[in-house]
């Protein structure tokens, strides 16, 4: 044994420390995966059939409606407070603002959150904002990880929570005045673009899309019980890649929206609720009876 | 004590990179320097507190030495090229060669005979450590970029002749420690697939820190001999007991993606963008079994075969434990978690060889040695954390007395065995390294490494 390792060691004193992978390798140019077209949806325009006019303002969601990084649910900066002060200005004059969300909620937590939610006479409008933390872990891994997950997990689970939250929605020992919600869609931190140094894949956008899109559907299946409102298209072009001039949404002076990776900050805060509101306006203001 | 070992730091001990298997420095004090550390069984001077404290016995009167080890450690890490699966661009890796270029090591130690039969020594050494720079924006910067495990021993040790020509001896080691490691992370580490950013950029990237500190620790030496009659022949041996290092101290978590962090009443307990978490990492100091074989070989000209054994078996984790666990995001698994390093070192022999002569004068020694030493660590647990491979060491020594005062000089070299890391299923880092998750192509490449030391030493004798 010792025989041989003389040999390599002196044939190591006597090699030189020249780069072993100096021809490199065979390129063999993976690319960066399909591309997607982004995870705008086509949010519906028409007016929706009004509702009355709230009690109380039902926050759900995870750190985002949590306001967990921006001052907690009370800070004039948050989300969910904007939008509740807002709804309480114009529409609901006197109506309570309940905020259950949680930070690092996800989906099958929305159950529990609603369960937490105590009953209470007249309509409630409930804000909600959920899914982040289910797509969170897959956006660093493999876009085919990301679709299994996307297509095996998180899209059924997707369906599940929302028919099991209008179910409890629905329950009129619970909410007797009714209840409303607003979905909100999830915005990309990452621009819909792929640019480094995140290299956020266009596969994954093309998912946030889809999930996006079945936000649409199941907001469309139950019409008269929720609208949607699209938080993705007025984040792109101020996420991460805001300096980036060769993506798609760049533009020359936006304004950076996100606090850390996948927070917003308090422009970016401002406009969520700005997008909410709008949401708002159309339940009780630009709506049709 | 602790007063001692503080001084004995601000002296300037340092620890080296470990040559001698895994993290161990036997080169302690000149004369051993010289001669590949082969004195355990003939070796009568104030380092036999660590070599064999049985050899006390033949140190004459009152003996100090002092000596420094100067290593020259070259360490160089050729990451192995891939494609990035994000952008399909090949990644080409520059070399990168360890950025420390010289570790002063002191010894210093003392020893002195009460009566014929007993005598009594004391000693400040460094028998186990590692310290190696890299650059921070190099291949290797998600393993490493500094490490520095430092361990103190201050060892008072007594030894006793024995009839027959027998003596025995022990040493209690008295053992001060510090862990220091740094390295680059990556955002998308924390939930994500280390593997689909092999070369994270810019904003994506942070620092870790972590440091700790053992400030007491005991373990022992001991150590038995034998010499003929006529003093032609000696055997020697001597075990030093294993332990535990546990450093405790913080780590220091820095990521511009990090959110700030606060309580349930939305106080802020920390800032966004760096996270801070008390850690303790145990590391394991092993058993080492030296047997040793002298002889004489004429008036002016001894030769000694020391063998080696290391239970390095003992070191088969690296374990980070964070006593918070703080979260990094607000999100499902983002925050601090204990991390464990596959080690599964294997059990070492090495083989010492020492000849010395005084060809013209008592007054002028000369010597050399020959090391053959197993690395504890295979390929398949292989990373520039511990850049041991095996080895050949080659060294020359040469002392010249003067009065009462002996200058020494010893250079060695050892030539260290190239590690070659291919792409495997099974390579260094597929299970879960880099925050416990496979990451094997960080370790991929090619690693050289080889390492030269001066040592220059005064004794005086009485």
């Amino acid at each position: 044994m010792y025989r041989s390792l003389i040999l390599a060691v002196v044939l190591a004193a006597c090699s030189s420390n020249k780069d072993p992978f100096a021809a490199g390798i065979d390129a063999s140019g993976s690319g960066s995966g399909s591309g997607g077209d982004g995870g705008a949806i086509d949010a519906p325009s028409a007016p929706h059939a009004c509702v009355a006019a709230p009690k109380r303002i039902v926050v759900l969601g995870d750190s985002i409606t949590a306001c967990s990084v921006i001052g907690g649910p009370q800070n004039a900066d948050c989300v969910s407070k904007q939008f509740a002060d807002y709804v309480i200005a114009h529409y609901g004059p006197g109506a309570t603002y309940e905020n259950h969300a949680v930070g690092g909620a996800v989906m099958a937590d929305i159950a529990g959150q609603l369960a937490g939610v105590s009953a209470a006479q007249g309509p409630t409008l409930v804000m909600l904002f959920i899914g982040g933390n289910d797509l969170a872990p897959y956006i660093f891994k493999s876009d085919a990880e990301a679709m299994t997950a996307w297509t095996g997990t998180i899209e059924p689970a997707l369906q599940s929570v929302y028919n099991a939250m209008f179910t409890t929605l629905a329950d009129a020992s619970k909410f007797p005045g009714g209840a409303t919600v607003v979905m909100n869609t999830q915005y990309n931190p990452f621009d819909d673009c792929a640019a480094g140094p995140y290299n956020v894949s266009l596969a994954k956008s093309a998912i946030l899309a889809e999930f996006n899109a079945k936000i649409a559907e199941i907001s469309a299946a139950h019409a008269t019980a929720s609208i949607v409102v699209d938080q993705h298209t007025k984040f792109l072009g101020h996420g991460h890649c805001y300096q980036q001039a060769t993506c798609p949404h760049y533009l020359a002076n936006a304004a950076p929206y996100m606090q850390d990776l996948i927070h917003a900050n308090a422009a970016g805060n401002a406009i969520l609720s700005g997008v909410d509101n709008a949401g708002a306006d159309r339940l009780y203001r630009d709506c049709t009876h | 004590m602790r007063e001692a070992l503080i001084v004995a730091c601000v002296l300037g001990l340092a620890a080296q990179l470990g040559h001698a298997g895994g993290f161990y420095v036997p080169e302690i004090g000149g004369r051993a320097s010289g001669l590949g550390a082969a004195v355990v069984a003939d070796g009568d001077d104030p380092s036999a507190t660590f070599h064999n404290p049985a050899n006390l016995v033949g140190a004459d009167g009152f003996q100090i030495e002092a000596a420094a080890d100067l290593v020259l450690p070259r360490v160089t890490f050729f990451r192995r090229p891939l494609t990035d699966p994000n952008t399909g661009e090949n990644l080409h890796f520059a070399g990168v060669d360890n950025t420390n270029k010289v570790i002063a090591v002191p010894f210093l130690g003392a020893s002195y005979r009460l009566d014929p039969r007993t005598a009594v020594g004391l000693a400040v050494y460094t028998p186990f450590g590692a310290t190696l720079g890299f650059p921070v924006d190099g291949a290797q910067r998600q393993i490493i970029t500094h490490i520095a495990l430092r361990t103190i021993y201050l060892s008072p040790a007594i030894a006793r002749a024995l009839p027959g020509g027998f003596s025995i001896g022990a040493s209690a080691n008295l053992v001060y420690s510090d862990l220091v490691l740094d390295q680059r992370n990556a955002i998308p580490y924390v939930t994500g697939d280390p593997e689909q950013y092999p070369d994270p950029q810019g904003e994506l990237q942070g620092t870790t820190h972590l440091a700790g500190s053992d400030p007491f620790t005991l373990t022992a030496t001991l150590g038995a001999g034998w010499r003929s009659a006529d003093g032609r022949v000696r055997i020697g041996a001597s075990v030093m007991t294993p332990a535990h290092l546990r450093e405790k101290g913080d780590a220091r978590v820095a990521n511009p993606g990090i959110s700030a962090l606060f309580d349930a009443d939305n106080n802020q307990l920390q800032p966004a963008g760096v996270r801070t978490d008390q850690i303790t990492a145990t590391i394991p100091l092993p058993l080492v079994a030296r047997l040793g074989a002298s002889a004489r070989l004429g008036e002016r000209t001894h030769l000694e075969l020391d063998v080696n054994w290391t239970r390095w078996s003992s070191f088969q984790e690296l374990v980070v434990d964070f006593g918070h666990e703080y979260e990094l995001l607000q999100t499902p698994g983002a925050n601090l978690y204990d991390v464990h390093v596959a080690n599964a070192w294997h059990d070492t022999f090495s083989a010492r060889l020492g000849f010395e002569t005084s060809p013209w004068s008592r007054a002028l020694a000369l010597r050399a040695g020959l090391v053959l030493d197993q690395s504890p660590i295979d390929d398949r647990h292989f990373s520039l954390l511990t850049p041991d491979s095996d080895k050949l060491g080659l060294t020359l020594g040469a002392s010249w007395r003067v009065g009462h005062f002996d200058l020494q000089l010893a250079v060695a070299h050892l030539f260290v065995r190239d590690r070659d890391i291919e792409p495997t299923a099974s390579g260094p880092g597929s299970d879960g390294t880099i925050l416990n998750k496979p990451a094997p192509s960080f370790f991929h490449g090619v690693t050289r490494a080889g390492f030269s030391i001066l040592t220059f030493a005064v004794a005086w004798r009485q």
